[in-house]
C-alpha cells in the first residue's frame, strides 16, 4: 500500500512539473531568421496550439493559419517559435497582440554574418515529431548571444503559487487545531465513558492502550 | 464571420485573418469572468473563515491573559470573545471584499499590459 501511495505520489509531483515546465515563461537568447505564416495541419496535437476561436481561420477540417517565427540558437541549432493568440482562459497569457509581435519580429530579423541577438519570451514545449512550437510572447533586442536576461515571469509565479500554497497549509492547519481534534478528543471521551471499566478490561486483554 | 469561399481565398494568398465577430470575444471575457468569480469565491470562503477562526483564538487567548485565574473556557469568555467578533466581521468583510476584486483584477492588467504592449 505504500509503494503504491509513493507512486502515486511522485507521479503527481511528475506530472505538476511537467505543466508548470510548459506554462511558465522562459527566455531564450536567439537571433531571428525569418517570419511567416503557413497553412498547419493541427490534428491530435491540437492541445498544445490556441483555441480554434482566438482568431486564425480554420479552412478545413484542422488545417489552420499559423504564424511562425524561425530562430536560431547560439549554437547554431534552429528553434521555431509559433506566434498565436492565446485564449481568455488558459493559458493566462492574454495575448492579443500576435500581429504586432510578428511585425516587430520580423523588423529584428538578421542573417548570420551580421547577427542581431534576441532575448525571446515564450512557453511550451518544442517537439518536432508532435509538431508542436512554443508560443512566443515578446522579443527585446539584447546586445550579444551571451546575454541572458533574468526570468522574471517564472519566478514571480512561482512565488505567487509558494506563497498560495503555504497559505492552505495554514489554512488546513488552522482547521485541523480548533475543528477536527477537539471533536476527536471529545469522541474519544465519549467512547471511554461508554464503554466503562469492562471496557478497558477488555482493552487492556486485547493490547490497546488507548480508549 | 467569412464565407466559405473567402476563406479559401485568403488560405490559398497566405492571408492571416485574426479578426473575429464581437460576439465571440465576448462570450471568451464573459467565460474569463465567471471563472475568476468562482474561484474568488471560494477564496472568500476560506479567507473568511480562516481569518474569524484566528481571531476567535486570539481573543481567547487574550482573554486568558487578563484573567488567568479564570482561564479555559467559560461562558464569560464566549461572551467576551462574540462581543468583540461582531465589529471584527464587519470590518472583515470590506477588507476581503475589497481584496477579493480588486486583485485579480489588478494581476489580470499587469500581465496584459507586460504581454501585450511591452
Amino acid at each position: 500500500m505504500r509503494y503504491f501511495l509513493t507512486a502515486l505520489g511522485v507521479i503527481f509531483g511528475i506530472t505538476v512539473f511537467l505543466f508548470l515546465d510548459y506554462a511558465l515563461p522562459s527566455k531564450q537568447t536567439v537571433r531571428i531568421t525569418n517570419t511567416y505564416n503557413r497553412l498547419t495541419e493541427v490534428g491530435a496535437n491540437a492541445i498544445f496550439f490556441a483555441a480554434p476561436d482566438t482568431g486564425t481561420v480554420q479552412s478545413a477540417s484542422d488545417r489552420r493559419d499559423v504564424l511562425f517565427i524561425d530562430t536560431v540558437r547560439p549554437n547554431g541549432k534552429v528553434y521555431v517559435y509559433r506566434n498565436e493568440d492565446t485564449g481568455w482562459v488558459w493559458p493566462p497569457y492574454f495575448k492579443y497582440t500576435s500581429m504586432d509581435l510578428q511585425g516587430r519580429a520580423t523588423d529584428l530579423r538578421s542573417t548570420r554574418e551580421a547577427p542581431r541577438w534576441v532575448s525571446v519570451t515564450s512557453y511550451g514545449w518544442r517537439v518536432p515529431w508532435l509538431s508542436i512550437y512554443p508560443n512566443a510572447i515578446s522579443v527585446r533586442p539584447v546586445e550579444g548571444p551571451d546575454v541572458r536576461p533574468f526570468n522574471w515571469g517564472a519566478t514571480v509565479s512561482l512565488a505567487v503559487i509558494g506563497l498560495l500554497l503555504a497559505l492552505i497549509l495554514r489554512m488546513w492547519n488552522q482547521f485541523r487545531e480548533r475543528m477536527l481534534e477537539p471533536a476527536a478528543r471529545s469522541a474519544q471521551q465519549r467512547r471511554q465513558v461508554a464503554r466503562g471499566r469492562a471496557g478497558r478490561w477488555i482493552d487492556r486483554l486485547f493490547g490497546r492502550k488507548d480508549g | 464571420m467569412l464565407s466559405r469561399c473567402e476563406r479559401k481565398g485568403s488560405a490559398i494568398a497566405g492571408i492571416t485573418y485574426t479578426s473575429e465577430p464581437l460576439g465571440v470575444r465576448m462570450i471568451g471575457l464573459l467565460r474569463l469572468a465567471l471563472f475568476i468569480l468562482a474561484i474568488e469565491a471560494v477564496f472568500y470562503g476560506l479567507l473568511w473563515v480562516y481569518l474569524r477562526s484566528t481571531r476567535r483564538e486570539s481573543l481567547e487567548r487574550e482573554w486568558d491573559r487578563r484573567h488567568p485565574e479564570k482561564a479555559g473556557p467559560s461562558e464569560e469568555r464566549a461572551a467576551f470573545v462574540r462581543r468583540f467578533m461582531q465589529g471584527y466581521g464587519a470590518r472583515l468583510r470590506r477588507r476581503l471584499s475589497w481584496l477579493v476584486l480588486v486583485l485579480p483584477l489588478a494581476v489580470i492588467m499587469t500581465i496584459i499590459f507586460f504581454v501585450n504592449y511591452r
